[in-house]
């Protein structure tokens, strides 16, 4: 791999230990800024753990993570943020006691946040102008303007996810990172977000990287998938080779004994 | 041994985890709850030991009837809950944690019992809990099985997370206690392991159960492999 | 040197009674999550059983000391594990604000029992002293020190050895195992806190001698403790009993030296506090885990959407504010005073419910802003310049304090804002440029266009009302907007690239200099200010204890909301000339606090994600748990 500017995710050697216990073990991804990557594996695989990692919100106990070129390993998640990392949690995290329109505008506006002095008082009209123009149409592409003026704690989880998705993407982020987002939705929802998840990522150009357990889902959004499992990287391909790689179904069985070594005599690894 | 009948259980009155769930643990057998994330497996397991309360139904335990009892009750009764990755308390020792399993023994005699079980205790025994490798962790939580001498064990994804050797040893263990005539109800995620084990499997999927059955009666690797990666498979 | 020997003997005298009751502290707080304020009230009323058995009923001391201990330990004890286990799951304000609450309770029975003047307290150890190295010791020296030691040493051992010791230490790790491995966890919680209340009575009993029965002076001493269990990171007992007699020999120590060194003579009173502080303020990020915050509940509490101010209630507010000169002529000073609560209620409430930070140092920025103003009027300022300036010269210190809020919150933050308060008051507040440097209180003077007492209290609205505006243009824009944001989900708002870190700074300046320009408008009032009118205990306390009982978090509270609670805090009891009634109406505002504390967790509209709900994270063993995460062989009770 050459060392010119990737534009997207990319980790070499990430290891993330806690105490005793090794959750990712010297992972390299390359998750390309545009489309929809996967990351799976079963139960405890350290899928969060990497993820968290990536975000910063874990420090890497070694390893680099680059962001569009830019190392950002010491950088905290706000940084992170700023260099266009956008995410949503496995848990939704939305401001509850908000609006829904206020928490689309608050993912744009938080760009303005610190930018002149004046900034945390108010909004200047052209960013208010801006900021309305985005989220109406944000809040368009996904499907929710008439939910615009609940308060989001009252909405269902599906509603929520769906909030909490056009808030990352009001924002400049560049690359999402969506942990585990068909978690609490019924199958109906999770078919629709998969729909709006495409549509808007295809309109407004922005790359995903995706942890997920629902395989139908991943399988309908995904072009590449990496698979991890006891904290190692076991595939890296299209989701079809991953489904029918021995490997991959192996390691949610729990039976074999999963190197790189092996996984790449089958030919699978091919980032 | 242990019995859930028609057992109805959610965070919130909205949406319910366990929608009239029925299963059986008989005297002795070793039972297993199969079935992907979010089925409701951890869930069933925290129902059974009483950390959730009931919304409907009725939890047996020996005939008796403990649907109001709370979790040290039942532990007194011989009920053993092994939760998953979160059996020890990681701030204090291995040695204070064997103490604290083994109630009602002197604790030397608990840790000479545990050190018994598993040789790496004796190496560890002062340093904190939390220091131990993930499946020192998960062999430390099993001792207490072992110590309490409980009628039944509740084991959560004992196997989460470990390499397959650390694996085999964790199973050795509780075969043992299987084979001590211990009742097992155990939710696991890796099919094999425990089909060739089992007494009897229940696959669940969105809070209820899809299969009852001996292992044979499971079918195919395939099979159990489309419910859990769903029908992505068959594209 | 020697002349200083006898201070260490009573510095460790000393400390070893506030050991004592640290110890207690730290146990309970560790085995339950909830920090007791009310730790040394509870001291303060084992020393007025004590003082009814032995003193007015004579009974033999060791039958009292008896039947104190068990009595006190028992009640409190279980009265305290209701208490915290009901408001376990709430809002850390929440939590603060309960035992605050019984805080207030107590020293108002306490002072309707034995009256608000220092009785002697009679001594019921052995007097006699003995010569040992040239240095006189008493004999009840001798046994407090060994009783200080043995209690450190025998709890050490119990909770090493004892099955219920080993429970306490395990419960704050993991309180739903503690059920699974056969421990009713609400049996070890309950003899926890038995164990934390009956080692807050032995101080109590122990230290009332010295000091005599005084129920503020006995509750401030068990503060001193709490710099003790911050060094001991309000974990460890060894470290905290260490810390304790450390810090109560400093206090001897500079007690003697400040007698010839009088430049030096508050800094034995201000020592204890500036530990804390300092503790709170250099401390490491994640050396100090708040026990128990992963047991809070997520609350979602819809807000209200209409906030307009409706002509209809703005109107008869009014019309009552211009009646109030005609209607209650004679305590005009007590309804201007009144105003001016309600703007330090304002600022107050930008911190406590915008920004979701409890302060209990308000008080000290009034201060800050009473002193700068009169200096700046001394000075030749115009008297609206030095208004404002007030509010500015209070900013700074408001983002001194607000250095700790950056990584601290909830409980750590109540305890930094408690101690900075307490430390400005026992020792800044004596310095010259403060309050001048003679006891007298400083001369105020109202502006030449507000002299006469109508026109001067119908000025404190017109200020109020420029900082309602100020106020309401912060909750409204993007900085509420903000604040609001983060206390829903601190972790949300970083993902967005906000840098959270500084938003506690700005709305801590925010309410300094609100607090400021209040502090500048006390004085006028009555013609003179003194250091006195500005006491963080109990003045700060019963400013946030009022300001939880109305409205709903989260937002600033209504206008009239506020003036109802300044009228309940300073009009009221110039109204009441009886010192009984006057704790009556303390007792009341106690009594409400805990009951808006308890209230809270069972608020309708609330959507509890039950602790310890197998949430489908993918959990390391120990990662996910804020508690677990401590490092390895960290913090828990050795």
């Amino acid at each position: 791999m050459s060392s010119d500017t990737f534009s997207g995710l990319r980790t070499r050697g990430l290891t993330v230990r806690y105490g005793g216990v090794l959750a990712v073990d010297s992972v390299d991804l390359d998750v390309s800024g545009t489309g929809i990557t996967g990351l799976i594996g079963p139960n405890g695989a350290g899928k969060t753990s990497l993820f968290n990692a990536c975000a910063g919100l874990v420090r890497a106990s070694e390893g680099t993570v680059e962001l569009f070129g830019k190392d950002v390993t010491r950088q905290k998640t706000h940084k992170r943020a700023r260099n266009g990392f956008g995410r949503t949690f496995q848990r939704v995290e939305l401001f509850k006691t908000l609006t829904v329109r206020d928490n689309v505008e608050m993912g744009h506006e938080a760009a303005y946040v610190w930018r002149h002095p004046y900034s945390l008082l108010r909004a200047l009209p052209s960013e208010r102008r801006e900021t309305r123009r985005v989220a109406e149409e944000v809040m368009e592409l996904c499907q929710i303007t008439d939910l615009a003026d609940r308060v989001a704690g009252s909405l269902s989880t599906g509603e929520q996810r769906m909030v909490e998705l056009a808030r990352v993407l009001a924002g400049p982020a560049r690359l999402l990172l969506l942990d585990e987002p068909s978690s609490g939705l019924t199958s109906l929802e999770r078919g629709r977000f998969a729909e709006i998840l495409l549509d808007a990522t295809n309109a407004l150009g922005r790359g995903v990287f995706v942890v997920e357990h629902d395989m139908d889902l991943v399988a309908r959004i995904c072009t590449n998938v990496y698979v991890l499992n006891f904290g190692k990287l076991i595939f890296a391909g299209s989701m079809k080779d991953a489904l029918a790689s021995e490997t991959v179904q192996r390691s949610y069985l729990g039976e074999s004994v999963p190197t790189v070594d092996e996984a790449a005599s089958e030919g699978a690894v091919n980032a | 041994m242990l019995e859930l009948e028609n057992v109805t259980v959610g965070y919130t009155s909205a949406s319910k985890t366990l929608d009239g769930l029925s299963l059986s643990v008989p005297d002795g057998s070793v039972v297993a709850l199969l079935g992907p994330n979010g089925a409701g497996k951890t869930t069933t397991l925290r129902t059974a030991s009483r950390m959730i309360p009931l919304q409907s139904g009725r939890i047996t335990f020996e005939g008796k009837d403990v649907s109001k009892l709370a979790p040290h009750q039942m532990s007194k009764l011989g009920l053993c809950h092994v939760p998953e990755g979160r059996g020890i308390f990681p701030a204090l020792s291995v040695r204070d944690n064997i103490a604290l399993f083994g109630r009602g023994m002197p604790p030397s005699e608990a840790v000479d019992k545990a050190i018994d079980a598993f040789a790496f205790i004796e190496h560890r025994i002062d340093l904190p809990a939390g220091s131990l490798s993930g499946g020192e962790r998960q062999m430390l939580a099993l001792v207490r099985a072992w110590l309490t001498r409980p009628k039944i064990v509740l084991l959560d994804e004992v196997s989460m997370g470990l390499a397959p050797l650390i694996v085999d040893e964790v199973y050795a263990f509780i075969r043992r206690l299987a084979e001590e005539g211990i009742s097992l109800l155990m939710v696991e995620q890796y099919v094999d392991r425990v089909r060739r084990f089992a007494d009897h499997i229940y696959l669940m999927r969105s809070g209820e159960i899809r299969f009852s059955g001996t292992p044979h009666e499971l079918g195919s690797e395939e099979d159990i492999l489309g419910h859990y990666l769903g029908a992505a498979l068959q594209e | 040197m020697t002349d200083y020997l006898p201070m260490f003997v009573s510095g460790i005298a000393d400390g070893s009674v506030v050991a004592i009751a640290a110890m207690g502290l730290v146990l309970s707080y560790k085995a339950s999550g909830i920090f007791n304020f009310a730790h040394g009230a509870i001291g303060a009323v084992a020393a007025g059983v004590f003082y009814q058995l032995y003193h007015l009923n004579g009974l033999p001391a060791w039958l009292a000391l008896i039947i104190t201990l068990v009595a006190v330990g028992l009640v409190f004890g279980f009265l305290m594990e209701r208490v915290a286990y009901f408001v376990a799951s709430a809002s850390a304000t929440m939590k603060v604000v309960s035992t605050i609450g019984i805080m207030i309770s107590l020293s108002s029975l306490f002072n309707i029992r034995y009256g608000g003047i220092t009785k002697e307290f009679p001594s019921f150890l052995p007097q006699e002293t003995f010569t040992f190295l040239d240095v006189n010791i008493a004999y009840e020296q001798v046994i407090v020190i060994a009783l200080g030691l043995a209690l450190a040493i025998g709890m050490t051992i119990f909770f090493r050895t004892t099955l219920l010791g080993r429970g306490m230490r395990a419960i704050v790790d993991d309180p739903q195992l503690v059920g699974l491995i056969g421990l009713n966890p609400t049996t070890v919680r309950r003899w926890a806190w038995v164990i934390g209340v009956t080692f807050a009575a032995i101080a109590g009993v122990f230290i009332a001698p010295n000091i005599g029965l005084d129920g503020t002076t006995l509750t401030l001493l068990v503060v001193e403790g709490f710099g003790a269990a911050a060094i001991g990171r309000f974990s460890s007992l060894p470290l905290t009993y260490l810390g304790a007699v450390l810090i109560q020999i400093g206090v001897a120590v500079t007690g003697k030296y400040s007698a010839d060194h009088p430049s030096w003579q508050s800094v034995p009173s201000a020592l204890p506090f500036a530990v804390l502080f300092l503790v709170l303020l250099l401390s490491p990020k994640g050396w100090l885990v708040e026990v128990g915050a992963s047991l809070q509940q997520r609350v979602t509490t819809i807000p209200n959407q209409s906030r307009k101010i409706g002509a209809a209630k703005l109107v008869p507010m009014v019309a009552f504010i211009i009646a109030v000169p005609y209607l209650f002529q004679d305590h005009m000073l007590a309804w201007t005073k009144g105003m001016v609560f309600v703007i330090l209620m304002l600022s107050l409430s930008l911190l406590v419910r915008l920004s979701n930070q409890v302060s209990l140092c308000q008080m000290t920025f009034a201060a800050v802003g009473a002193a700068a103003s009169y200096h700046l009027i001394d000075h030749g300022m115009p008297w609206s310049v030095a208004l404002l300036g007030a509010g500015l010269v209070a900013i700074p210190i408001g983002a001194f304090v607000a250095i700790p809020a950056v990584r601290l919150s909830g409980v750590y933050l109540a305890l930094a804002t408690l101690s900075f308060g307490l430390f400005m008051q026992t020792f800044m507040f004596e310095m010259p440029f403060m309050f001048g440097d003679n006891p007298l209180p400083l001369i105020t003077s109202r502006p030449s266009f507000a002299e006469s007492d109508k026109a001067y209290f119908y000025m404190i609205p017109i200020v109020g009302a420029l900082c309602y505006g100020l106020v309401r243009l912060i909750e409204r824009g993007r900085l509420g907007q903000l604040l609001r944001s983060k206390a829903d989900s601190p972790i949300a708002l970083e993902s967005l690239g906000v840098n959270i870190a500084l938003l506690p700074l700005v709305a801590f300046c925010a309410a300094a200099f609100l607090a400021g320009i209040a502090g500048a408008l006390l004085g006028p009032n009555i013609g003179v200010v003194s250091k006195g009118d500005f006491h963080t205990i109990p003045t700060s306390l019963l400013l946030v204890a009022l300001l939880v009982l109305n409205g709903r978090e989260r937002r600033i509270g209504s206008l009239g909301a506020s003036l109802g609670a300044a009228i309940g805090l300073v009009v009221l009891p110039e109204y009441i000339t009886s010192y009984d009634w006057l704790q009556g109406l303390n007792l009341l505002f106690g009594v409400l606090a805990v009951e808006a504390a308890l209230a809270s967790t069972r608020s309708s509209k609330t959507k509890a994600v039950p602790p310890g709900e197998p949430a489908p994270i993918e959990t390391v063993p120990g990662s996910s748990d804020p508690v677990a995460a401590t490092p390895v062989g960290g913090s828990h009770v050795q």
